[in-house]
């Protein structure tokens, strides 16, 4: 028996399941469009097996934080570690953008 | 990381699902734009591009999925060769999948299918659209496994002793879509009619079909 990682959750127990419908919100759009741009053909920069990658081994807590905001944090993880952008740049556009439009 | 589950918080089977449910999150949501805009500067994508891509990612719905099933209550040779080969068999119906490959699974008095994926949120986008909320929560990819009646009774339909209930683990590489049982008394409808009796959860294997609405006059 291998180890099980924190995202292979099959057969655990958990709680019950709700037919909750949340609205798909339009950060969460940008976030998916962005990543198809950057996986498709002609670009080839950020595949979904290199995002779940990320996911899956950066930590149970970043994991937990929800489907579309692990998704955006590990794009975010493999532009950097390909040089398309850095830390500090990003850090610093999301204060601006908050600032620009109040989001907290 | 690496040890087998001994974390120290305990499962409560009560407690709300909090790790896909969490409101809104402003740093995730400054993270995207922050990226979309950085990638236009970087001219890596363009404000158009995105634009687009969005609009193309809003398009796919239940409706497609619905024509599919549609098409196979009516016709038997299209039924076949979806069960054999479902991502030819729908784009024959000039819908673009984009999934690797799709295995239809029929639904019979005595089978109940359903989809999951335990691993991460495998879904036939290209099809159904984005996945719901409940879907790509932990609760359901976790337990629909081992307790899917429970699962599938939370979510409104219980599934009776002698049906046999059969999951779908979806992987990146194949995806499901079910096919649902014709409900009696729909002789007389249309294809486009018998579509309107296909909800989304119907396909996923966690609703069935709607009844026909009586014969009015």
């Amino acid at each position: 028996m291998g180890i099980k990682h924190y995202h292979d959750i099959g057969g655990q127990p958990g709680g019950r399941a709700e037919r909750i419908e949340a609205p798909w919100l339009y950060w969460q759009k940008l976030s998916e469009a962005l990543r198809n741009l950057l996986g498709d053909r002609q670009r080839r920069l950020v595949s979904v097996d290199e995002v779940r990658r990320v996911f899956e081994t950066f930590g149970q807590q970043k994991y937990d934080a929800g489907f579309y905001e692990r998704r955006t944090e590990a794009m975010a993880a493999l532009l950097m570690e390909k040089g398309v952008l850095n830390q500090q740049e990003l850090e610093s556009r999301m204060a601006l953008i908050a600032a620009r439009t109040g989001v907290q | 990381m690496g040890d087998e589950h001994d974390h120290d918080h305990a499962h409560d089977a009560h407690a709300p699902d909090a790790r896909e449910e969490l409101p809104e999150n402003s740093r995730h949501e400054l993270m995207a734009k922050a990226l979309r805009e950085l990638l236009i500067e970087k001219g890596l994508v363009t404000a158009d591009e995105v634009r687009a891509m969005i609009e193309q990612l809003e398009s796919p719905g239940v409706h497609l999925g619905a024509r599919i099933v549609a098409r196979a209550w009516v016709d038997a040779d299209f039924r076949r060769r979806l069960l054999t080969d479902g991502k030819a068999a729908i784009m024959e119906l000039g819908i673009p999948a984009t999934e690797a490959q799709i295995v239809v699974v029929e639904n019979a008095p005595r089978i109940h299918n359903m989809i999951v994926c335990t691993l991460c949120s495998c879904y036939p986008r290209s099809i159904l659209g984005q996945p719901p909320a409940w879907y790509v929560s932990g609760n359901y990819r976790s337990r629909a496994i081992h307790e899917p009646r429970a699962v599938l009774a939370e979510l409104g339909i219980t599934i009776p002793d002698h049906v046999e209930v059969r999951v779908h683990d979806s992987t990146a590489e194949m995806r499901y879509l079910v096919l649902p049982m014709r409900p009696p008394g729909t002789d007389q409808l249309s294809e486009e009619q018998l579509a309107q009796l296909l909800t989304r959860d119907s396909l996923i294997g966690t609703a069935l079909p709607l009844a026909p609405a009586p014969a009015t006059g």
